[in-house]
């Protein structure tokens, strides 16, 4: 147990310690404090939009219908978070010196799970604490629904983090190992992550309210059959997610080899030769292609779907026309974009070989450039090409497609570039492992926060714009211009006060 | 080929890196640069290759300022450091590659130098693998590779012999005195004395961030064994 303690007090230390990126403390200390002050920020934004929507159905006597979707969108959301730390058999840095210490495999296992275990209860926390803070607010207090609600809340992580594990041993042992294999096993994950995403949209549109209303109430009454299957087959799957990834970390790792060897017989550019290296190092990494491929696979599966007419209904309750769509269409494409941000953590995974970079005759606004534009080649074709088949099926407005294909592409620039130059600010060269850097960095984090606030401004602005009584033209022009802008003027900081720091580092 | 000016470098925590430094290396010379740990070799060699900025003086390289035109010494310098961290998720020929399109080197030229010293130092059929599966010597040899690819004017190398078999260190003394021979200059630090005595023609002993001996091998050596002049330094 002392050695569990210590492992795990060891690994939130230094996760803790990861999201300081400079040495300075003062720095660290500030920066922890905007991602302290942001969470807490976006938490009481969520309570307040939770709290009136609970308000609206606090007379109808359905506040605990309500509670049920806030939980099912926090366990989606949570499982996807859980899903983005599977490595595809990836062995931490700190592995080997751990095993040459006289700990027992099974106590490291633990104590990665259970940091893992409070990672994923942080996102909890965020999602699904603020329904439970409008429903208490809007019924008559009760003590049972109060420790039933609790219980719930710290046995969804075990849940995520079991089936995260799981998952892994799947997608490390059952899926091939050639030389793009960690493509195959990212696309596995994502495949599942949609699957849920369907899952998700069948229970919040289908399914009967009466037997989620059921759910909850058992929640809330403390039902002790009920209770005791969630606490029990919660710390089932937790401990079996444990007890395969125990196995893994016994098994030699395996990695490709071929006995070709293949000489490239064009010359190229600096630019073209550091892009091609990025796209190498990206598709070689599984843990960095599970974190940033579902924006992508997202996209292509949104764009299918809507060709389906799932939003005509909800176009017609609105009174809306075809171009309504738009905002729609719009909304999903900037929702993906701020989920994919590889450049966020670019800086902080070239780690040790970061003297590769340094000491090559590179300009540093060529390194920059190169994984700014990467993290735009990622998606910006992707949606450009989703863009424009949509509008040859459903014949937007000039105007509406203009800003449909302009947009999300901006904000894929800002985000691409944003992240690169966040990571400088923020760097960390000396995680134990790749998703350590991807998940426990503060560039990460400030990104992720980040982009949700310009896309929620930027939705703000046009709710404002449209339902006011400016002319449609002006509605969609003035946010279209000022997010191009706002995308000039972060590549311009990235290529100029980015390259003094990338200097300095 | 090398020259270092009255080179300071203070970290900001105030701890002296180096302080007023004086070091030149002309083409054909192998320089020895030997200290203690923490004495302040590897932040000069930093300096020189352009990974780490400093306070006061020059560092000329080939006549260019590295201060000044950064981009121009690095394309003339390799850098070999003493730990050999690559890219795990690239194979041994990517990155061979990608550091030739880097510095410009033509695919003829290329291909014919990376298979020259690859099958010198036996890693050829290795290229095709994974960094991640190569042991540390066989890092060690991809960089060794990577640097005289380039056919660089200096070599600047951080305890290159470090985790080399004893065929691979021999074939690297045999390369680095082909090198010189043809005009280029090294300068690398190491503490293994008795190499440094074989095959370097001048020496730089540096303690606490400052030069205590410099010049030529057989002078500052004169009848004793480098270790002794080293110890009693």
């Amino acid at each position: 147990m002392r050695n569990i303690y210590l492992l795990t007090k060891n690994y939130l230390i230094s996760g803790l310690g990861g999201l300081r990126g400079k040495r300075s403390r003062v720095k660290g200390t500030l920066g922890f404090g905007v991602i302290v002050l942001l969470y807490v920020a976006l938490f009481a934004l969520l309570t307040y939009c939770q709290m009136l929507f609970t308000k609206g159905y606090a007379d109808t006597g359905l506040t605990a219908l309500v509670l049920g979707t806030g939980y099912v969108m926090g366990i989606f959301l949570t499982v996807c978070f859980a899903f983005q730390t599977i490595t595809g058999g990836q062995r931490a840095n700190d592995t080997e010196l751990l095993l040459a210490m006289p700990i027992k495999k099974s106590e490291i296992m633990v104590a990665k799970a259970l940091s893992r275990y409070l990672l994923n209860l942080i996102i909890v926390i965020l999602t699904i604490v603020p329904s439970i803070v409008a429903f208490m607010a809007y019924t008559p207090f009760s003590g049972v629904a109060l420790i039933g609600n609790v219980v719930t809340v710290l046995m969804i992580p075990l849940l995520t983090v079991g089936l995260s594990y799981i998952i892994d041993f799947i997608t490390t042992l059952c899926l091939p190992n050639f030389k793009y294999g960690n493509v195959v096993k990212a696309i596995f994950t994502i495949s599942l992550l949609i699957a849920l995403v369907f899952v998700y949209e069948y229970l919040m549109f289908n399914l009967d309210p009466i037997i989620m209303l059921r759910t909850v109430n058992y929640l809330l009454a403390f039902n002790p059959w009920f209770m005791l299957t969630l606490i029990g087959g919660a710390v089932a799957i937790f401990a079996l997610g444990v007890g395969l990834f125990t196995i893994l970390m016994n098994r030699e790792a395996r990695t490709y080899a071929t006995k070709t060897v293949k000489f490239v017989s064009k010359k190229t550019t600096p630019f073209c030769s550091l892009l091609k290296n990025e796209t190498n190092r990206y598709l070689n990494s599984t843990v960095l292609m599970i974190n940033t491929l579902l924006g992508p696979i997202a996209i292509v599966a949104f764009s299918i779907w809507l060709l389906f007419d799932p939003f005509n209904p909800l176009l017609e309750t609105l009174g809306l026309d075809n171009n309504g769509l738009c905002f729609i269409i719009m909304a999903l494409f900037s929702g993906m974009t701020i989920l994919t941000y590889p450049t966020a953590f670019s800086i902080s995974l070239e780690g040790k070989q970061f003297w590769i970079l340094k000491s090559m005759p590179i300009k540093q606004t060529t390194v920059l450039s190169a994984k700014g534009v990467f993290g735009v080649l990622l998606l910006s074709p992707l949606m450009t090409i989703c863009s424009i088949v949509l509008e040859c099926i459903k014949h937007f407005d000039v105007l509406y497609f203009i800003s449909l294909l302009l947009v999300p592409v901006a904000i894929n620039v800002i985000v691409a570039f944003g992240g690169v130059l966040i990571n400088l600010l923020f760097p960390k060269f000396n995680a134990e492992s790749d998703a350590a850097v991807i998940k426990q960095s503060m560039s990460s984090f400030i990104m992720m926060l980040g982009g949700m606030v310009l896309v929620g401004l930027l939705g703000y602005l046009y709710f404002e714009l449209i339902t006011s009584s400016l002319p449609i033209i002006w509605a969609l022009l003035i946010p279209l211009i000022i997010i191009v802008l706002l995308a000039v003027v972060v590549v311009t900081l990235t290529l100029t006060l980015g390259k003094r720091i990338f200097k300095r580092l | 080929m090398l020259k270092i000016k009255n080179f300071t470098k203070i970290y900001a925590n105030g701890k002296v890196g180096a302080k007023d430094l004086n070091i030149e290396v002309a083409p054909g010379d192998i320089c020895a640069f030997i200290g203690p740990n923490g004495s302040g070799k590897t932040t000069t060699i930093r300096c020189i290759v352009g990974t780490l900025d400093f306070n006061e003086g020059e560092i000329l390289i080939d006549n260019i300022s590295v201060k000044q035109d950064p981009l121009a010494c690095k394309k003339i310098t390799a850098y070999i450091p003493d730990n050999p961290d690559i890219y795990n998720t690239l194979t041994g020929i990517e990155y061979l590659n990608f550091v030739a399109a880097v510095y410009n080197i033509s695919p003829a030229d290329r291909d014919a130098r990376i298979k020259l010293y690859a099958e010198k130092w036996n890693l050829y059929q290795d290229l095709g693998a994974m960094i991640k599966s190569y042991s540390h010597g066989m890092r060690q040899k991809l960089v060794l590779i990577s640097a005289f690819m380039r056919n660089p004017k200096l070599l600047v190398l951080d305890e290159p012999f470090v985790g080399l078999d004893p065929q691979a260190s021999f074939i690297l003394k045999e390369v680095m005195n082909d090198f010189v021979k043809n005009g280029g200059a090294i300068f690398y630090s190491t503490h293994v004395l008795e190499v440094a005595e074989k095959i370097c023609n001048k020496v730089v002993i540096i303690k606490n961030g400052t030069i205590i001996k410099s010049g030529a091998m057989k002078d500052i050596k004169a009848d004793k064994s480098l270790e002794e002049v080293f110890l009693n330094a």
